[in-house]
């Protein structure tokens, strides 16, 4: 514990050893999601960043450690994912070990597990984890599901918090599309009676993590040389950012002098006074700019504007959300009124144009489509009939931490129906939690024991099917003729719907002034 | 910063097409056809050119496009003398900074073809690190010969917007850009922002 670590804030009074237990981990390649099955419904999964780092005392810290390390600047995590897949299985390993023993407190050799793996995993990925979870940790029995499978599983259970219920058609036949905006890559998967279509996954290489090294490119080039403050970056980014309604009109906005309403400055920390960047408030300016009757289009404000460094409120934009979640220390705010000249970052049209790139992936140069075309393209794929695909768009769930972004789902929502068929009804409705849906509904599925034993793989089963299993990984069958532990349905016994339930279900759905003059046109 | 050399175009291309690997690969093969054909072609001509009124050819430039999406993808931040193993330069402050004050593509291609900085020590940690990317364990995995119709990752990536044409923002300042680099195709708004570009930017990346 050198001068640089606090302790971290949630690691109170665990109980010793947990033993015959389920652990579910979604293995993100940013941030590690652990739960307890047994805690059941109302448990709040523990997030730490799934990385390594050397603190500048020289000790090397991971997980919830790292998550309370004082001073980010310059701080170089290393990590185990690359592309969104496991390339360094020690690194993951001890990670992983720290966060089961250090943070959970459970014994690894007397649990199961259930675990995510990114679909589409190569050979090489899926036997690491394998012999990540049995060799090296030991766990009596795993199953491995795809984040998407589990996000589903999470959202058909989620009835009371969006206005689903159990006897929903898209609950009981199993049907939905998963878009999962997560920290390397974003998913569209199609899923219907349970099983996520092949064809119906789509990857668009776009995440969090892309988006916090554009951000970091263009600080770098407009204002300060960012390039090595990963974790400032990402905390800006996740203060800072929203997604715009429209570009065009959003970047008129920002031309008037000083970058108008949308500049925000983010003080940087210094690792002394300032421990974790905030945003500055700059509400107070504005008041004072409304007091005199000034309109806040004009140019000529400068002075107004340099009047916020002294009479600015501090903290007042606490993190909302995200891996650094620990509160501001007390003594930062002590010290702050002698602070008046610390750094800051200014951020005026890239607030918005770096989330943009979701939708746009073209807008840095990446020959793919946007999150909303990339829901179409999972939907409409040649395995689907019509009313299959009516059904997967009657239930368009989106998670994942880049979804936070403010107005996200706002924006999504009005670029993706012009993008399909008329015919088709959309329903769309974001995770609680996007970043803890896929643990949650881990959690669900391993609470059905039955089903959770029915499709785990044991660990005597494992080491004495070793060869059949790396057969059936190099085969890339996507669902395994071998028991692998890989989850094929995520759930059980889906009700068959026929076309015409279907079509008559949608048509409640559409507000009534619309099914007026669908049949006027008739 | 050592993205470039990691990735060959074909790869880079595979990754983000939905064509087939071997559609990649023949398009990638015509692209370096084109290349060093042209090449070889205006080889006396290019001599004659002052190197600031050169233009990058349309293979160079979809490659440093492609470096620079690659360092974007990049969650490994190879900052030379940080990772533990007492890297090269970490004393040279300077250094440090042209390295990564400006865009990654640039320096990378440079020293790519200058060769200076690479000291020994510096190979042998890339070659360690490069045996841990995903791109390492793709081109071991064969999955490019994996029967046709079967979905894998490669088949996986979602293909170009048929919705959208690509949009064109200023490189210096991000706003609605409606001019393009005569030389290195990078989009800038306005004279100032074109000053700037052509000081920082602008073939920084190539020669």
């Amino acid at each position: 514990m050198g001068p640089h670590r606090a302790r971290p804030p949630h690691r109170v009074a665990l109980p010793p050893a947990r033993a015959d237990v389920t652990v579910v981990v979604d293995l993100g390649a940013g941030t590690l999601k652990l739960a307890f099955a047994e805690d059941g419904d109302g448990t709040t999964p523990i997030a730490v960043p799934n990385a390594s780092a050397r603190a500048r005392g020289g000790a090397s810290v991971s997980g919830s450690a790292l998550a309370a390390v004082t001073d980010v600047n310059g701080l170089a995590l290393r990590r185990a994912h690359d592309r969104g897949y496991c390339v360094n299985w020690e690194l993951q390993r001890e990670v992983l070990r720290e966060a089961l023993e250090g943070d959970l407190g459970v014994d690894a050799r007397k649990c199961d597990l259930v675990i995510t793996e990114a679909p589409f995993a190569l050979p090489a990925t899926r036997e690491g984890l394998d012999a990540m979870v049995f060799e090296d940790l030991g766990f009596r029995r795993m199953l491995v599901a795809t984040p998407a499978q589990l996000a589903k599983r999470y959202a058909d259970r989620a009835e009371a918090e969006d206005g689903r219920d159990a006897g929903d058609l898209c609950v009981l036949a199993r049907a939905g599309v998963v878009l999962d905006v997560g920290f390397s890559f974003t998913h569209a998967t199609a899923i219907c009676g349970g099983v996520e279509i092949a064809r119906g996954i789509r990857r668009l290489n776009l995440g969090g993590k892309t988006l916090t090294n554009y951000l970091k490119e263009l600080v770098s080039f407009r204002q300060w040389n960012m390039m090595d403050e990963s974790v400032v970056i990402e905390d800006a980014k996740e203060k800072a950012c929203y997604v715009a309604d429209d570009v065009m009109a959003e970047l008129e906005k920002c031309k008037v002098k000083r970058g108008g309403a949308v500049r925000r400055e983010y003080v940087l920390p210094d690792g002394i006074h300032i421990l974790r960047g905030y945003i500055k408030d700059i509400d107070e300016g504005k008041k004072d700019k409304n007091k005199n009757g000034e309109d806040e289009g004009e140019n000529d404000e400068d002075d107004e504007d340099e009047d916020e460094d002294d009479d600015e409120d501090f903290g007042a934009k606490g993190p909302k959300r995200g891996k650094k979640k620990q509160p501001k220390p007390p003594m930062a705010k002590a010290l702050k009124p002698a602070e008046p000249d610390h750094q800051v970052l200014t951020l005026v049209n890239e607030r918005f144009m770096v989330p943009e790139t979701l939708f746009h992936p073209s807008d840095i140069g990446a020959r793919q489509c946007g999150v909303t075309e990339l829901v179409t393209q999972a939907v409409e794929n040649d395995d689907l009939c019509d009313a299959q695909r009516a059904l997967c768009y009657l239930d368009v769930f989106v998670t994942g931490g880049c979804s936070l972004f403010p107005n996200f789902m706002e924006r999504f929502e009005r670029d993706l129906r012009p993008l399909i068929s008329e015919s088709y009804v959309i329903r769309v409705r974001r995770a609680k939690d996007p970043i803890l849906a896929a643990c949650l509904g881990g959690v669900d599925l391993a609470r059905d024991r039955k089903f959770f034993e029915e499709n785990a793989i044991t660990k005597e089963e494992y080491l004495a099917n070793k060869a059949s299993i790396r057969e059936a990984h190099q085969s890339l069958e996507f669902h395994p003729s071998v028991r692998t532990g890989r989850l094929r349905a995520y759930a059980r016994e889906p009700t068959k719907f026929d076309a015409n339930r279907i079509k008559a279900e949608c048509m409640k759905l559409t507000p009534t002034n619309e099914r007026e003059i669908e049949r006027a046109s008739e | 910063m050592s993205f470039v050399q990691d990735v060959t175009p074909e790869l880079a291309s595979s990754r983000y097409g939905t064509a087939t690997t071997s559609e990649a690969a023949a398009a990638a093969g015509t692209m370096t056809a084109k290349t060093s054909g042209s090449g070889a072609r205006k080889s006396s001509r290019a001599r004659s050119i002052s190197k600031a009124m050169r233009r990058v050819d349309a293979a160079t430039r979809a490659e440093v496009a492609a470096a620079r999406l690659d360092s974007f993808e990049s969650d490994v931040a190879i900052v030379p003398g940080q990772d533990g193993d007492g890297g090269v330069d970490s004393d040279d402050e300077e250094f440090v900074f042209n390295e990564n004050a400006r865009d990654g593509e640039a320096t990378m291609v440079k020293g790519k073809k200058k060769g200076t900085r690479t000291t020994r020590g510096a190979a042998e940690h890339k070659r360690a690190a490069a045996a841990r990317t995903f791109n390492a364990l793709l081109e071991q995995s064969f999955i490019d010969r994996a029967p046709k119709g079967t979905p894998t990752y490669l088949t996986a990536a979602a293909g170009p917007s048929k919705a959208s044409a690509p949009r064109k923002f200023c490189s210096v300042c991000g706003f609605a850009a409606p001019y393009g680099c005569a030389r290195c195709g990078m989009r800038f708004c306005s004279k100032k922002c074109s000053a700037v570009h052509a000081e920082t930017r602008c073939l920084k990346m190539v020669g």
